[in-house]
């Protein structure tokens, strides 16, 4: 009989068992020590002495282990075959694990002494116990090996959960702050609608009396008397007013001043405004040539002027409101339903005109070429090229050149907005759409770190991309692809 | 005679008409001048000291294309000479920090928001140029007619002693 198994088999275990059997009947009276255990019944306890070893031949043992003096943890099950005891019955130490029977179990006991007394008088039996050890403990360690194996799998389960979590985590912040802007926009929206309204009344109520002033203050004075038609060229020449340059205004008094050396410093300051038209005018009607003796006729009739100039600034300034506000209407567009066929310009000039007062200090070098109409939110379009456009003068500092450009390919529009900053330091330029990067510090105006990646996301949700590149000759180039046809 | 003018810098030409109208009747003693940019207030301003004249009052926007107010009246705040005019913002946007920068490095003596009134304008000219005639001229009764008659005349009275 060859003991030395390859394969181990539990069969195998029962064969040994039987010539152990066969071998002890045959010889001397000795009686065998099978021992049944009820459920429950504890074989051997863990950190306590042992000195039998345990054949199971019928029902399961389990090894449990006490961690941490309180929580029982299961080590292993045994089955009919294996072997009980096996470590402290042959090193002689205490119980590294306790053995409890789980259901009803028949099992061959072997006592130390036994064993001794046995193979002293018995060689032989040696010859058959070995290999049955050896097996058993083959067995178990190719267990240990399988259980590592499990327990590596499981872990690195464990760290993609911990990865997916975490992941998750993050998305959820992500759309919170996401919503939160959303809802941000949104509220600021309906405000600015609602202001924009408002203030439309009276701008409207403003537009059209000053023009009915404008129209109705020439046929107030009379036809035929020629101080009345040149206090009326005065007021149109006031109408037509264009302010000069501060410093051209200044030369031009130092001359006059020379000139009518007599006259205060407003009168100069008008008269210079005005040019040699209305001077001319009034020389001609005073009958004083290169002279004004006469300081209130001169002013009475500059009034006519002044009165003129105002009239076209409150005419010219409520036309400014007017188009603030319709800017900022379109400017703060929901987006209702289906996307609207938008020519992009538009809502780029709408964008530039809000943002007027932090754009003062730069050049603009703007060149917006006739594209096709794209179906988008504009709305939601004009918060991408406002975030780019702040990125932008942000990046550039106190000055420099904003540029933008539109075109078209064959697919798609373009939007080229370049700056002439310092640019996106490489190691950066792919992490600049991500959630929460921003260069900016904490006091900064903007500085929530989504700009960039709400911008993408619009742009993408409207079949779009957004490209990003450092210019060769410095400055960071933004160009935002949109697809224009049917689809 | 030295004369002590009033700079309004403002880029906005339409804006600086409606300042210099408001001020119009300063002009008689105190003569306006305007500059659109800083630059060109820093022309302005070496022009009249190199006359032997003076700035008693810069009323000052801050954001404009090129130097912004703020830092321009800080600049001048370092000048020995531009250091003792008074200095005034309007304006219809100048964030938390710039203003306090204005307060403290600029000496800034009033803030005056857009849109403004005129009465207001009017009033923070006066008493800025009343006490800048009181720290800087000798005569100070020539102004009664058109600055704030009452202090002027308490510290012309105060000084009389003080002569003796």
């Amino acid at each position: 009989m060859n003991f030395f198994l390859n394969n181990y088999d539990k069969n195998n275990v029962f064969k040994v068992l039987d010539s152990i059997k066969n071998f002890l009947n045959e010889s001397e009276s000795f009686s065998l020590s099978i021992i049944t255990f009820k459920p429950g019944d504890i074989l051997i306890q863990e950190d306590e002495e042992n000195d039998s070893m345990y054949i199971i031949m019928e029902g399961i043992v389990e090894l449990s282990k006490v961690y941490n003096y309180e929580t029982v943890i299961k080590v292993d099950r045994l089955e009919p075959g294996d072997l009980v005891g096996l470590l402290t019955f042959w090193t002689g130490e205490t119980a590294f694990t306790s053995a409890i029977a789980k259901t009803d179990v028949t099992a061959f006991k072997l006592t130390r002494q036994e064993f001794e007394k046995l193979s002293t008088s018995h060689p032989e039996l040696n010859k058959l116990i070995q290999p049955l050890i050896i097996n058993n403990l083959v067995e178990r360690y190719r267990r240990v090996v399988d259980l590592n194996l499990k327990m590596t799998i499981l872990r690195k389960e464990l760290e993609k959960e911990r990865n997916q979590l975490r992941e998750a985590y993050l998305k959820l912040e992500q759309t919170s702050n996401r919503l939160i802007h959303q809802e941000k926009m949104a509220t600021l929206g309906q405000l600015v609608a609602g202001v924009a309204h408002e203030i439309n009344n009276p701008t409207s109520a403003l537009i059209r009396s000053i023009e009915f002033i404008i129209d109705t203050i020439p046929s107030l004075f009379e036809e035929n008397v020629k101080e009345a038609q040149v206090k009326i060229k005065l007021f149109k020449l006031g109408l037509e007013n264009i302010f000069i340059s501060s410093e051209e205004l200044r030369s031009k008094m130092e001359e006059l001043e020379k000139k009518y050396p007599n006259v205060n410093r407003s009168s100069l300051r008008l008269l210079a405004q005005m040019g040699d038209d209305g001077i001319n005018l009034i020389e001609k009607l005073l009958k004083t040539p290169n002279e004004f003796n006469n300081i209130v006729e001169l002013e009475n009739l500059l009034h006519f002027y002044e009165i003129g100039i105002s009239l076209k600034s409150v005419k010219i300034s409520s036309e400014r409101i007017e188009k603030i506000v319709k800017s900022l209407r379109s400017y703060s567009k929901q987006n209702h339903g289906d996307f609207e066929l938008v020519d992009l310009r538009q809502g780029i000039e709408d964008t530039l005109l809000i943002l007027g007062n932090k754009l003062k200090n730069f050049d603009f070098h703007i060149n917006l070429r006739e594209i096709p109409k794209v179906r988008c939110y504009s709305g939601e379009m004009n918060q991408v090229w406002t975030n780019i456009i702040i990125n932008a003068i942000d990046a550039m500092g106190d000055k420099g050149i904003l540029k933008i450009e539109t075109g078209t390919d064959e697919k798609f529009v373009w939007v080229k907005i370049s700056d002439s900053g310092p640019g996106i330091p490489e190691h950066l330029i792919n992490e600049i759409f991500k959630p929460n990067f921003t260069t900016k510090t904490a006091s900064g105006s903007f500085g929530l770190g989504l700009g960039l990646t709400i911008s993408n996301e619009i742009v993408q949700k409207h079949g779009g991309r957004i490209e990003v590149e450092n210019l060769k000759e410095g400055g960071a180039c933004f160009t935002v692809y949109l697809p224009f046809g049917n689809n | 005679m030295s004369k002590i003018y009033i700079l309004v810098i403002e880029d906005e030409l339409e804006v600086m008409d409606v300042i210099v109208r408001d001020l119009n009747l300063f002009e008689k003693f105190f003569p306006i001048e305007t500059a659109s940019n800083v630059s060109e207030a820093k022309r302005v301003v070496e022009k009249i000291y190199k006359n032997k004249d003076k700035v008693g009052i810069f009323i000052c926007d801050h954001i404009m294309p090129g130097e912004n107010g703020v830092d321009y009246l800080v600049e001048l705040q370092k000048d020995k000479e531009t250091s003792k005019s008074r200095k005034i913002l309007l304006t219809g946007q100048a964030g938390l920090e710039a203003t306090i920068k204005a307060i403290n490095e600029a000496g800034l003596n009033n803030y005056i928001s857009k849109p403004w009134k005129k009465e207001e304008l009017i009033s923070v000219v006066k008493d800025n140029l009343t006490e800048f005639v009181i720290n800087n001229e000798e005569n100070l009764l020539k102004y009664m007619s058109i600055l704030n008659a009452s202090k002027l005349a308490e510290v012309a009275r105060q000084r009389i002693p003080l002569k003796e």
